[in-house]
């Protein structure tokens, strides 16, 4: 039986790269609601600083560093978390934006993380380092993919980088040559084979999170913000991450509500 | 109706390993206490369960008191009985009476029957997906777990 048949050209296309790099860069679905997305954070992150904000959306975004100072950063952040989480209909939002890539590369019943997630990178902030790492070092389940979704055009440090497959799985498997080293010493080991992922504002990306990754001091003009969320097949094996404490279920199919509610019946 | 001596939430233990990891009593009951303070709940004093397995009887002392607690918070929803017709059974006496359940560990919290749904598929997912802890703990399909 020949499996590519059940997929067509560009799922074929589409799996292919993830299979073979371990990541997919794609266009957002749903653009109104990423624009929406974009419009309430401009909003609330006004209201935060005074609502005296003369830079307009686009400003506000790539020259947040030249409003607020590194150490009113986190507090910045967290008062924008907190206002993401309490956002009604927001989860469903982000996973309708990358919807057709999810279902491609993961399933159609899916798990998706609860917590989420903004980082921003202010050009030449040191605090903002990510370490190279690889989320299921850290206990998360191998078949979690994490949807990158930068707010801004995201390129060189002012993006994330990551090992492609091939180099990542070579990393993992000669991983006692690294695991000596500092954070920053592995990271100068692998410098050389990273790719910094170019994806532009109304792109997402997807990638497995078995992949090495971080990011660097943002050493360009312009800052960076991105959210990230999980996802996972609903009934794939969980990790120290479970479903109901990191993970909720959001679209679970008929047939496996009526599967668990079948009794057999007694004789 | 709430009793006029209704005083808060009371904490709910477990002596026993949780999800096949020991978790210190004063653990629980800082995850709890974290928890209700985060939420505005007043916290009662946590009942702990006995270190018998499958053991429910101070759970059930708890219940007896409903009318003078507005709810309960439980560590983790992994205290939930196995039985699918008693968890049920459990959350339909707690919402009915008009309290509340909480689960601290997994900042969940079941106030209305709406609130139901997502915590039954919570429950359902765990059971089918190999978690990386024991065994499932019924098989659905056999017709001898559940109502």
């Amino acid at each position: 039986m020949n499996i590519d048949a059940f997929f067509n050209e560009s799922e074929q296309h589409a799996g292919k790269q993830f299979m073979e790099q371990g990541y997919l860069v794609f266009p957002l679905e749903q653009n109104k609601r990423f624009n929406l997305l974009r419009r309430l954070i401009y909003q609330w992150g006004c209201a935060f600083l005074g609502g005296e904000v003369a830079a307009e959306e686009d400003g506000f975004y790539d020259e947040i560093h030249h409003l607020l100072g590194t150490h009113d950063l986190n507090d910045f952040r967290l008062a924008l978390i907190h206002k993401l989480s309490a956002q009604q209909g927001l989860h469903a939002d982000l996973y309708h934006m990358a919807r057709e890539a999810l279902h491609l590369l993961v399933g159609n019943e899916l798990a998706m993380q609860r917590g989420l997630n903004l980082s921003i990178q202010l050009p030449d902030d040191e605090s903002s380092l990510l370490p190279a790492h690889s989320d299921v070092w850290s206990g998360n389940s191998p078949y979690e993919v994490v949807f990158w979704l930068p707010l801004v055009d995201c390129y060189r440090t002012r993006a994330m980088y990551l090992l492609p497959k091939p180099l990542s799985d070579e990393v993992t498997a000669e991983f006692s040559k690294y695991s000596h080293l500092s954070a920053e010493d592995f990271f100068r080991e692998i410098e050389s084979m990273v790719e910094w992922v170019e994806v532009k504002r109304g792109e997402g990306l997807i990638f497995w999170h078995g992949l090495v990754h971080g990011n660097q001091i943002n050493r360009e003009p312009l800052a960076r913000w991105s959210m990230n969320i999980r996802f996972k097949g609903l009934l794939s094996p969980y990790g120290d991450k479970e479903v109901g404490e990191s993970f909720f279920p959001i679209t679970v199919r008929p047939a496996t509500r009526l599967g668990y509610a079948y009794r057999s019946p007694e004789c | 109706m709430l009793n006029e001596q209704a005083l808060g939430w009371r904490g709910y233990v477990s002596s026993l390993p949780i999800n096949g990891n020991t978790v210190p009593q004063r653990v629980q009951n800082l995850v709890i206490r974290d928890y209700a303070r985060r939420h505005n709940l007043v916290y009662l004093l946590s009942a702990t369960e006995y270190g018998l397995a499958d053991c429910t009887m101070i759970l059930a002392s708890v219940l007896q008191s409903l009318d003078d607690l507005e709810g309960l918070i439980f560590y983790s929803t992994h205290q939930l009985p196995k039985n699918q017709g008693a968890r049920e059974a459990l959350i339909a006496r707690i919402i009915g009476a008009g309290r509340s359940i909480h689960f601290a560990l997994e900042s969940l919290a079941v106030t209305r029957h709406e609130d139901v749904a997502l915590l039954r598929d919570i429950l359902m997912v765990r059971d089918l997906a190999l978690s990386g802890s024991d065994a499932l703990p019924f098989t659905p399909w056999d017709g001898k777990a559940g109502d």
